[in-house]
């Protein structure tokens, strides 16, 4: 990995991670202080909630609004956090490579005594750093809007959490810079990507609608994602592994394809 | 010792469509070589092939002796690039950029990046997005001669560049030749080439189609006198002297326009004695040496590329 790059990288990312970051730690503080008031009328909260859909309860991932893994689950982390996050690691993992070539820094770029491989690897670094970093808001933002309304949130649970919550990005950033290695605008992976994880999307809330699209939900990669879950009881569903796989295997593609194309738009 | 450019039947193809076919040429050690042809006509394409940013079809490029695409990073190491298209990180400042490009071998250029910057006039402190076409282009002429490196690539050089800060380059570029750097610079400007290169290839519709020392391109090349009399003068006066070719006489013989080849002593003594009006003097144009000697030797070439020297 070029050190250089990683750290020319991670300094040009930093305002964007900066920006997402304090809007991820905002909303999970500002939401959670919304918990004590529905706390108090869980029941008829609840019983509200019954009424609607099957379908919007899938779609927002609504199950238990009484504690506060359900709630933030149901507010935040199962359908918002992965939309937000979701627009930030498609819009840089799609730009990694294909934007330097729409811009034409790519010349400059690859002007430098070291392989593409070595100068992908520190782009891809950089990224990684801003996701975990995400995350880590993500997590504190949990931690402290808890404590603000006496709500203590164990280091199993979120441990679980965290892993959960890193899979998604690391799978979608993965195949958004896996779709820039083959392009050379921004545009077209960032929309092919964002198609993708849309789909993915649809086919997680058909697929718990009824038994008969159940089979669906392998498809998907909301599927294994359930930072409700892990939030809750500190489980790390196994079906994560297979989000790293993804995003790892798509990184290793990129390198690949990025080695060996011509790079000129 | 491996020379600082060695190409052999490097053809690149974009899907069907024709980039190069077939060029072969070395640049030696020390000298400045002009690639010279009009826009395009391969030269980038070639360029980004010795870069190693695109593969080629068939055929090989060498720089010290390393593959171009195969051992790129190595290259790269080894050389000062300049694209012909200058797009620049629009949010650093001239100063970061050049930082930035450094660091890659080691940090060490900052005393001739400074030296650089004063001798081309640029604030580096300013963001690259603030900047015009030409400091833009200064900035990148840095980035390349700042690294002291053995072989400079500069694909159009002075493209934006005011004419003095032209001939300040060109200036650059012969102190880089006196320490012995070998320069591949690529131009459509024939003047441009005649001041700085010592030999040159042509290259047009992606072939290479002559590599000719500078001196001996100098006694072919054609250069347009468009003349103004106050009485008319028989063309014959014109046509007697050697390399003189009379293009079209208008005007009752008061207007001609010459076609000069070799030297221009012989014509500047006829015309100190005829009652000259007016009179411009074009540079050659590139086109025009490209009609006038090379569209035979084209087609005859066509078949056959053209050989490393000639």
């Amino acid at each position: 990995m070029s050190v250089v790059m990683l750290r020319r990288a991670t300094r040009d990312l930093r305002p964007t991670v900066l920006w997402y970051g304090l809007g991820l730690f905002l909303y999970a503080v500002s939401i959670i202080l919304l918990f004590p008031a529905i706390r108090e009328d869980t029941e008829m909260i609840n019983q509200y909630l019954e009424s609607f859909p099957a379908a919007v309860r899938a779609a927002f991932g609504i199950s238990d609004m009484g504690t506060l893994a359900g709630f933030v689950g149901a507010e935040y982390l199962n359908v918002v956090w992965p939309l937000i996050v979701g627009v930030f690691v498609i819009m840089t993992g799609a730009g990694l490579i294909a934007m330097e070539i729409d811009r034409g820094t790519v010349e400059f770029w690859l002007s430098v005594p070291e392989t593409r491989t070595r100068l992908l690897l520190g782009k891809l670094g950089a990224f990684l750093a801003g996701i975990v970093a995400l995350v880590a808001i993500t997590l504190l933002g949990l931690v402290i809007g808890g404590a603000l309304v006496g709500e203590t949130i164990g280091p199993a649970p979120l441990l679980a959490t965290g892993v959960v919550l890193l899979s998604f990005p690391v799978a979608v950033g993965g195949y958004s810079v896996l779709l820039s290695s083959l392009s050379a605008d921004r545009g077209r992976p960032a929309g092919l990507a964002a198609g993708i994880t849309l789909l993915c999307y649809i086919l997680w809330v058909v697929s718990s609608l009824s038994a008969r699209w159940d089979w669906l939900r392998y498809l998907s990669i909301f599927t294994p994602f359930k930072p409700q879950d892990a939030l809750a009881s500190g489980t790390i569903p196994v079906g994560v592994l297979v989000l790293f796989a993804i995003g790892v295997v798509s990184a290793l593609g990129a390198l690949v394809i990025f080695q060996r194309r011509d790079v000129i738009a | 010792m491996p020379l600082p450019i060695e190409v052999h039947g490097l053809t690149r193809y974009y899907g069907k469509y024709r980039g190069i076919v077939d060029v072969t040429f070395t640049v030696n050690e020390g000298e400045v070589f002009g690639f010279l042809g009009p826009n395009g006509a391969g030269k980038t394409t070639t360029i980004r092939q010795l870069m190693g940013l695109i593969k080629p079809t068939s055929g090989t490029a060498r720089i010290f002796g390393l593959d171009c695409w195969a051992d790129a990073a190595a290259v790269k190491a080894r050389v000062g690039y300049l694209p012909g298209e200058i797009h620049l990180y629009e949010k650093m400042t001239g100063a970061e950029f050049l930082d930035f490009m450094g660091a890659f071998r080691g940090g060490k250029s900052r005393r001739r990046r400074d030296e650089l910057a004063e001798r081309l006039d640029i604030d580096l402190s300013r963001t690259i997005r603030h900047l015009s076409k030409g400091n833009r282009q200064k900035l990148a002429i840095i980035q390349a001669l700042m690294h002291e490196a053995p072989l400079l690539i500069l694909d159009e050089p002075t493209s934006g560049l005011d004419p003095l800060k032209q001939i300040d380059f060109l200036d650059l570029i012969r102190e880089e030749r006196a320490r012995g750097v070998t320069v591949f610079l690529s131009s459509h400007l024939l003047d441009e080439v005649d001041r700085i290169a010592d030999r040159v290839g042509i290259i047009r519709e992606g072939r290479l189609v002559a590599i000719e020392d500078m001196e001996q391109l100098k006694r072919k090349w054609e250069r347009h006198l468009s003349l103004i009399l106050r009485e008319p003068v028989a063309p014959e006066r014109f046509t007697a002297l050697d390399g003189v070719v009379v293009e079209s006489v208008a005007d009752e013989g008061r207007h001609l326009e010459l076609g000069v080849r070799g030297p221009v002593q012989p014509l500047l003594r006829l015309l100190a004695e005829l009652p000259v009006e007016d009179f411009t003097f074009a540079p050659a144009d590139l086109e025009r040496v490209f009609l006038r000697f090379y569209s035979a030797e084209t087609t005859e070439t066509a078949m056959e590329p053209v050989g490393v020297e000639r």
